[in-house]
């Protein structure tokens, strides 16, 4: 089916004061004595309390993007701004202090510490911020009965369901009050039931605390619930400001980006809305 | 706080394989603790034989004697020159000759010593029962073994009468022809009793012997306004042809000795701690090995790399430290209960106060502490190191 992307939407979905920006990344890896570039030349604006999902094939660059956008890993070429300030420009020091504060990464499968029950393992990123453990306790408690989970404060992570220690790590994600939740498939491995439920938590609560989530899925279903779709294919990226259009696989985005590639091809002049 | 969070984590990781790490903690532990014992043993085996010799003899008190008895002598003429020397206060002297006793129809030959008034103030001896402190004309001192040969009661000795005589050479009377002449038998009170194991022996007034011709004696103990002269009264001493010796002299010898057995146990120690070295380089490596994903986690959640190798080096410091605290606990404990079993064994026994054959080795403890949290901070590095190479992301979706 061919999208029809309405001139008026970029305007729409101007982002005018993002919390996180990238200008030109590139992230270039030696691989059998050739250079490869997992992530070629990505620009990216992302607005405060936006939810904003990347989708694309495996493999096309998605999370050494994020790795980069959480900075973890310098990119080899552009920049990456974090309320209008070089991300790299900081120290490592500084670096990890943001990563501490403000900045949660949330992922499928969910690291645990085997030996601590729930309520110390969500307490973890204000015990690492360096609060007494009394108040880090009560302020994990509350949070889990936020996410429903009031029933297993004191069991190991480890023995709750694939659902429960999802909202668990969302918990944990949300404790410290971040500013940038990444959140890589996090629902992938979950039952129908399990992923409403995250999906619902996770949407509920990051609204509630204006918090923006960058997620990485391979899930479509995400597409309708998010303001912003970029799709990554071979290290590059389309911001697909087109949200009228309904993907059911990953093939649709890729021949939707081919098509819309080739007409830009075509019409050198003609302003278009998905943009490399 | 973030540090009481690392310590509690440390613990955990530390403790997540159970049996392994203590089996690391014991490792550490039973060798820590076989050095405390040794080296306590050895510093309380010292100071037990030096005690010992100290206790029977003074440490300001030189010992004088022949170097041959067919030359030069300790006549009057000789012990009046050592008399007279810088730094001696008086000049106890002794001769050993053989001797009867008859007590009741039983006669004892035995060792039999003339000794001056003063002797037993020169010579520090424990009594069983009364003292020699106060020997006079017609007192004796005999050993514990001479009165089970008589049957007497030890608490009921002092104060009875007893015969003796000594047989005088003519080593010791340069006018006397014979060999040896029998003295006269003279009763003598007993006044103090000394334990000499199986060795009965009787310590009676020289005066009586003087009598009898002896104009020279076997024995000198001079003694010395303050112990720093010896040196100088000894070098006069032995420039007249006599032989000293010198309590100071066996604890030279004694610290000798245990200075070679203090050397081999610093080599054992050495071996001992590479053991350890290697034992918590292992587990720690293998931690990490282990809690990979653990660190990728706490690195993505904002840890800083300085954190990281905290985290690794306090878990290796605890490992080898707590096992070095074990190990000298043990020790300590295993050393009371060595010095308790050596009180019980030896109850009764020639010791002359409680014996404390292990000393709480405090140096060696210290070493040993501060050594085993060196250890573990360096084995802690390397792992540390690699910890921080680590790719947090990939580690995480391993």
């Amino acid at each position: 089916m061919e999208p029809v992307i309405p001139d008026d939407k970029q305007s729409e979905h101007q982002v005018t004061s993002p919390i996180i920006e990238a200008l030109g990344v590139s992230k270039i890896y030696k691989v059998a004595g050739e250079m490869v570039s997992l992530v070629s030349d990505v620009t990216l604006q992302i607005g405060y309390g936006d939810f904003v999902v990347i989708f694309g094939p495996s493999g096309a660059g998605k999370s050494t993007l994020m790795t980069m956008l959480m900075g973890l890993e310098k990119p080899d070429i552009g920049e990456v701004f974090l309320k209008g300030e070089s991300l790299y420009g900081y120290s490592e020091e500084q670096l990890t202090a943001i990563r501490r504060k403000k900045i949660s990464y949330f992922q499928q499968t969910q690291f645990w510490i085997d030996s601590m029950d729930l309520v110390d393992n969500v307490a973890l990123p204000l015990y690492l911020l360096g609060k007494r453990r009394r108040p880090a306790r009560i302020q994990a408690t509350k949070m889990l009965e936020e996410v429903g989970l009031k029933d297993s404060l004191h069991v190991k992570p480890h023995l709750l369901s694939s659902g429960q220690q999802q909202k668990a790590a969302l918990a944990r994600a949300l404790i410290k009050e971040p500013w940038l939740i990444f959140a890589d498939e996090p629902t992938a491995h979950l039952d129908t039931k399990s992923v409403e439920e995250v999906t619902k938590t996770l949407l509920s609560t990051s609204k509630k605390y204006g918090i923006t989530i960058i997620m990485v899925t391979h899930d479509l279903n995400f597409l309708k619930l998010s303001e912003k779709w970029l799709f990554m294919r071979d290290g590059r990226l389309w911001d697909i400001e087109d949200r009228n259009n309904p993907f059911t696989s990953i093939r649709d985005a890729m021949s939707f980006v081919d098509t819309q590639v080739k007409k830009q091809d075509d019409t050198q002049d003609k302003p278009f809305e998905v943009t490399a | 706080m973030r540090q009481l969070f690392f310590i509690r984590l440390a613990l955990l990781n530390t403790f997540k394989k159970r049996l392994r790490a203590c089996l690391a903690i014991g490792g550490i532990a039973l060798s820590s603790c076989i050095m405390i014992i040794l080296f306590g043993v050895s510093a309380g085996l010292q100071q037990l034989v030096s005690t010992e010799i100290s206790r029977s003899e003074s440490k300001d008190t030189v010992t004088v004697n022949q170097r041959n008895i067919q030359q030069i002598k300790l006549d009057q003429e000789n012990i009046s020159k050592i008399q007279s020397i810088s730094g001696v206060t008086a000049v106890e002297r002794s001769v050993g000759l053989l001797g009867t006793m008859t007590y009741h129809g039983i006669a004892l030959n035995l060792p039999t010593y003339g000794v001056t008034k003063d002797y037993f103030a020169a010579v520090p001896t424990t009594y069983n029962a009364g003292s020699g402190l106060e020997l006079s004309d017609n007192d004796i001192v005999v050993s514990k073994k001479v009165l089970e040969v008589f049957g007497i009661d030890q608490r009921q000795a002092v104060g009875r009468q007893i015969s003796a005589n000594a047989s005088l050479t003519k080593d010791y009377n340069s006018r006397q022809t014979e060999p040896s002449v029998v003295g006269a038998v003279r009763t003598y009170k007993i006044i103090g009793v000394v334990d000499r194991g199986e060795l009965p022996v009787a310590y009676l007034p020289i005066e009586g012997l003087q009598e009898q011709g002896l104009d020279s004696v076997s024995q000198l103990k001079v003694r010395l306004a303050v112990p720093e002269k010896m040196p100088a009264v000894r070098e006069s001493i032995e420039q007249m042809g006599f032989q000293t010796t010198s309590v100071q002299d066996t604890i030279g010898q004694i610290n000798k000795l245990f200075g070679v057995i203090k050397n081999i146990l610093i080599i054992f120690g050495f071996i001992t701690f590479a053991i350890t070295v290697s034992s918590a380089f292992t587990i720690i490596t293998l931690t990490l090995m282990e809690e990979t994903r653990q660190i990728g986690f706490l690195r993505i959640s904002g840890l800083p790399n300085r954190d990281v190798k905290k985290l690794f080096i306090i878990q290796s410091v605890l490992l080898t430290s707590l096992g070095a605290l074990f190990g000298i606990v043990c020790g300590v404990l295993g050393g009371a209960i060595v010095n308790g079993a050596a009180q019980a064994a030896s109850a009764g026994e020639a010791f002359s106060g409680p014996i404390i054959i292990f000393e709480i080795p405090v140096v060696q403890i210290i070493i040993v502490l501060m050594l085993s949290s060196i250890i573990g901070w360096a084995v802690g590095i390397l792992p540390a190191k690699r910890a921080i190479l680590i790719k947090p992301l990939d580690e995480l979706k391993e």
